[in-house]
């Protein structure tokens, strides 16, 4: 035990356990295959998903038990701490530039490919006030015009 | 100021866009092609569908006056490719390149139920039986040795995979012959032929355009080709028809080429048809047939859907009957022939 | 006598126009390996299409550049934005980011471009002399051998990773490994864990997965966490210390000789390559807990590899037909359309071709040193870029790279799912090499069991039953216990030999230099 499984003893704890879970499903899930007649059982498609989830429950197990003795399980909820969070500066980006890929997959191939992709271009470098919007403008579509260009004609792959 | 400046441009940006995708949708009202031809080949690069939609092609380019883009989408027996193909919109600028006997029983396996065969109207280009060959240390020599080799042990059979052309041929071969044999599938014909080069398995029944450079090389033997006449391979002794052995044997094998939905607007499909047919009958797709072991065909219309009609029956019934499907061909309306 | 006909060949090709197709190839390779989601694959596919009415010389030279460019390409994203161009350089990230980071950007890019060319110098004298004694040695790995392979593979996944800690390693390989079994398998067809979704039934493409995983987590990453003026670019040093390369030259041939046999082995490609070469450099290196933070060692040995993986996978193709690697196969199939026919019979036919292949590859792997040094200082301005400004550019390429592997756009909400889940992973600790891994391992695994066990109706011997087995599986045991003490005392006591052989030659070639 050093001290590096010490300090991420918590995050260790909840995820193994999430991991020992989910391999139990996997297991189940693959008992659930068809066996087929024309091979023995060996020919199965679950002999390998089976194998697999029973390794990630033991390797899964082996950090639940490293965890619990370093007393990962001692999670606790603080109002003050979970508020912090919930209002840093962060979580606010990382939501932000998630929605942003958000937006651009749903609309992709919706819209047309030089617009979709220098609106998320422009949003973003607009978001963080990276350069003048005027600069963020021109740059978003020229860039995404060339590469537009570049697939369609010389590559001969249309994008939408 | 600016914000209000910022949300007006986005918005006609916006509004450009939709305008650009109505005048795509308008162009393709009056067949001259405009824009790029995608060409998705449901298999993965170098197979024998993705060569002849390739070589096909790339005939078809000068005639149409367009460019075609051959894109590669394999996975579940071609099935994923083969329905994106058929999703995009029907405009005559999305094709297929994949084989008769896949198209044909994607519907039978439940890989795409809700597309028949007869959706599609079929473009063939490369006609390519199935031809029985082994490994050259094998003692099996001939006919004769080869069946009752299959009657006195258990003989290790490389396909290409459950519904491939090997394992069709194979299955044929059990149920005429009235034998049993140890399946083994590969992820591919090439990794079949190969694993039969190697050892790993003593017989191979894949097609003849995978096999023949290896027959040429020695290192495969031919015993017989699955057809009513013999095959000839240049560089290998005349292989003979199975038929002169087993007057009965069906002929098993496989026809290539192009497949696009018959809901194309007609003026299209018939610019298609008359640029495939000449392409089709070019030298250079002729040479690529001889070197191949195969014969080159020009295929299409009609003639086209009865050799879809008759592969749907053929392979959807004898998956059916060897228990590899569940769905039973007639509640499709596909007759047992 | 076949070095003569190599040089011949290679005199040849000295002209200007060959010279600037070759070098043209070249650098639109490296600018597809850069570009995330554009592989080496999908380079080579294209460029067999727009070639297809070219001069057969031409067309294959400019195909062999795109090949050699793309695969040495990659390292540079990899170094410089921690984003790797194709899978095959994903374990060049490990330690060539750490170097990047403390400023040693130019530095790792000249490093890696020596190690590519030495990589690539090793797989060409590969393909030009033993391609006879290579082909045999590719049929020798049948359904066993490629299993013990694969569960190789899986063992060194503890071993790839940052932490010290193999447990991550190894559970982030697995879970790579179980998510492989998504869709419809090869030996039955049944479809695994689709839930009825049509798109699953393909399973997941690796690209994607790289994508999602590496690109999108680092981009999310730097978007939330916005360090101003953190860019460190200084330009230091291109061109390598030759003191730094005479050091690494075991690790170099070792890295290189595995390259060579992992591309050799029909259907195993640069991907796995580089990964066993880094593991092996980590653990015959004296510093190994300097891997994951910026080691050279590392850097050298997963660069040779990759780049030799290119020349041996070539052999297979030429002399069996059958490609080593994805991108090979498209290269093969571009031989057959312009009338090559490569296979068994090529050697009897026309057995001075090998060598007319051999010289364009040479020539290519020359262009991509030449390129690769002399386009550093440009790369570098990425880096001065402001973070917010091109990661969402970088982004965009993302979604064009990874949409034009299939046109699918289910691969894009493949490469942004495994993006959420990288991003979570990264945060917990858990390494996403194995991951990647993982996914490629996964079917090599499941087919080559299954098929084994029917080839061998059901008996476990013949899965025991070869040199090669038997040498693979000492491999394996070695990599999940070699760190114990009674292993580690038991195996130093029969390798005393031949490490005091291995430290005599180490002493004597660090005297002459």
């Amino acid at each position: 035990m050093n001290e590096e499984h010490k300090k991420t003893a918590r995050p260790d704890f909840v995820s193994s356990a999430v991991i020992c879970l989910a391999s139990v499903v996997i297991f189940v899930l693959s008992l659930a295959m068809p066996k087929y007649e024309e091979w023995g059982l060996y020919a199965t498609p679950s002999l390998a998903p089976m194998v697999f989830s029973i390794t990630l429950f033991l390797c899964g197990s082996m950090m639940l038990v490293r965890s619990i003795i370093a007393k990962g399980y001692r999670i606790s909820f603080s109002k003050e701490k979970t508020m912090t969070f919930l209002r840093s500066r962060i979580l606010k980006h990382f939501l932000v530039a998630l929605g942003f890929v958000l937006i651009y997959y749903v609309f992709f191939g919706v819209l047309h490919f030089v617009l979709i992709s220098a609106v998320y271009l422009f949003l973003n470098i607009f978001f963080y006030r990276s350069t003048t919007w005027w600069k963020a403008l021109i740059l978003s579509v020229v860039y995404t015009g060339t590469i537009w260009y570049c697939f369609n004609y010389l590559f001969l792959i249309p994008l939408p | 100021m600016k914000k209000s400046l910022v949300i007006v441009l986005i918005l006609s940006l916006v509004s450009m866009g939709f305008l650009f995708a109505q005048a795509q949708q308008e162009a393709a009202a009056g067949w001259q092609p405009n824009k790029t031809i995608t060409l998705i080949v449901p298999w993965g690069a170098g197979g024998a569908s993705d060569q002849t939609a390739r070589i096909v092609a790339a005939n078809m380019e000068p005639l149409l006056n367009a460019r075609i883009a051959v894109v590669n989408q394999p996975g579940a027996s071609g099935a994923t490719g083969q329905k994106s193909a058929f999703d995009a919109p029907k405009d005559g600028y999305t094709w297929a390149g994949n084989a008769d006997a896949s198209v044909a029983t994607y519907q039978v396996q439940a890989l795409t139920p809700e597309i028949s065969h007869r959706d599609w109207q079929a473009y063939f280009a490369i006609f390519t039986p199935c031809v029985i060959t082994v490994n050259p240390a094998s003692p099996i020599k001939d006919w004769a040795s080869l069946v009752n080799a299959f009657k006195t042990r258990s003989v290790a059979v490389a396909s290409a995979g459950i519904g491939a052309g090997g394992h069709i041929a194979a299955e044929t071969f059990a149920a005429q012959v009235g034998v049993k044999y140890n399946h083994v599938p590969y992820g591919g014909g090439n990794p079949a032929v190969v694993a039969t080069v190697s050892g790993e398995t003593e017989v191979v029944m894949q097609l003849s355009m995978e096999v023949a450079d290896m027959l040429r090389a020695g290192k495969l033997r031919a015993i017989a080709v699955m057809d009513n006449k013999p095959l000839n391979i240049s560089g290998v002794a005349e292989i003979p028809a199975i038929t002169s052995f087993m007057a009965s044997f069906p002929s098993v094998g496989f026809n290539f080429g192009l497949f696009i939905p018959k809901a194309i607007p007609a003026d299209a499909a018939k610019a298609i048809a008359s640029a495939f047919e000449k392409a089709a009958q070019t030298d250079q797709v002729k040479e690529f047939a001889a070197l191949k072991g195969s014969i080159p065909v020009a295929i299409h219309g009609e003639a086209a859907d009865k050799i879809m009609d008759q592969a749907a029956s053929m392979f959807g019934w004898l998956m059916y009957d060897a228990g590899v499907t569940k769905v039973d061909p007639s509640t499709l309306g596909i007759k047992r022939l | 006598m076949g070095f003569i006909y190599l040089v011949q060949e290679f005199i040849k090709l000295i002209n200007l126009a060959d010279i600037l197709y070759c070098f043209g190839a070249v650098q639109l390779g490296i600018i597809f390996g850069m570009l995330p989601g554009l592989t080496a694959t999908v380079g080579v596919a294209i460029l067999t299409a727009l070639t297809f009415k070219w001069d057969p010389g031409n067309a294959i030279l400019v195909l062999i550049g795109i090949y050699v460019g793309a695969i040495y390409g990659g390292s540079r994203t990899a170094i410089l934005l921690n984003i790797p161009g194709t899978p095959a350089n994903a374990a060049t990230c490990l330690d060539g980011f750490p170097l990047s980071k403390t400023g040693k950007a130019s530095e790792a890019l000249g490093l890696a471009t020596t190690a590519s060319f030495i990589g690539s110098m090793i797989g060409l004298i590969a393909l030009s002399f033993l391609t006879p004694v290579l082909a045999n040695a590719a049929l020798k790995f049948k359904s066993y051998e490629v299993f013990w392979l694969a569960v190789f593979g899986v063992a060194i996944c503890g071993n790839l990773t940052a932490a010290k800690d193999p447990i991550k390693g190894w559970i982030s390989g697995i879970i790579g490994i179980l998510l492989s079994f998504v869709g419809m398998e090869a030996i039955q067809g049944y479809r695994r864990f689709t839930f009825g979704v049509s798109d699953l039934m393909a399973g997941f493409n690796i690209i994607p997965v790289l994508v999602g995983t590496y690109a999108l987590v680092e981009i999310l990453d730097s978007l939330t966490d916005v360090k101003q003026g953190e860019a460190i670019a200084q330009i230091g040093r291109v061109v390598p210390r030759f003191k730094d390369i005479a050091a690494n030259w075991f690790n170099i041939v070792r890295s290189g000789l595995i390259g060579v046999i992992i591309g050799v082995i029909p259907g195993v490609g640069e991907n796995i390559g580089s990964y066993v070469a880094y593991d092996f450099a980590k653990r015959a290196s004296k510093h190994p807990e300097e891997f994951g933070k910026g080691s050279i060692e590392g850097l050298i040995a997963s660069e040779t590899a990759n780049n030799a993986v290119v020349g041996g996978a070539l052999v297979p193709v030429l002399s069996l037909a059958i490609p080593g690697s994805p991108p090979a196969a498209v290269l093969l199939a571009a031989l057959y359309l312009h009338n090559v026919r490569p296979g068994p019979l090529l050697m009897i036919e026309q057995p001075m071709y090998i060598y007319t292949f051999s010289a364009m590859f040479a020539l290519a792997t020359i262009a991509m040193f030449v390129l690769g040094l002399s386009f550093v200082k440009p790369m570098l301005r990425i880096l001065r870029l402001k973070t917010t400004i091109m990661m969402p550019m970088v982004f965009v390429l993302c979604m064009v790279g990874t949409y034009a592997i299939a046109g699918r756009k289910f691969d894009l909400l493949v490469m942004v799912i495994f993006g959420i889940i990288g991003f979570a992973m990264r945060k917990l600790g858990y390494p996403e090499a194995p991951l990647v891994l993982g996914i490629i391992l996964g079917p090599m695994l499941d087919e080559n069991l299954r098929r084994g066990l029917i080839l061998s109706h059901g008996s476990l011997a013949p899965f025991f039953g070869s040199t090669i087995s038997i040498l693979l599986i000492i491999a394996v045991f070695f990599t999940l216990f070699g760190r114990l003490k009674p292993v580690k005392q038991a195996t130093s006591l029969i390798f005393w030999p031949l490490n005091k052989l291995i430290a005599l030659a180490k002493a004597k070639s660090g005297r002459s230099v």
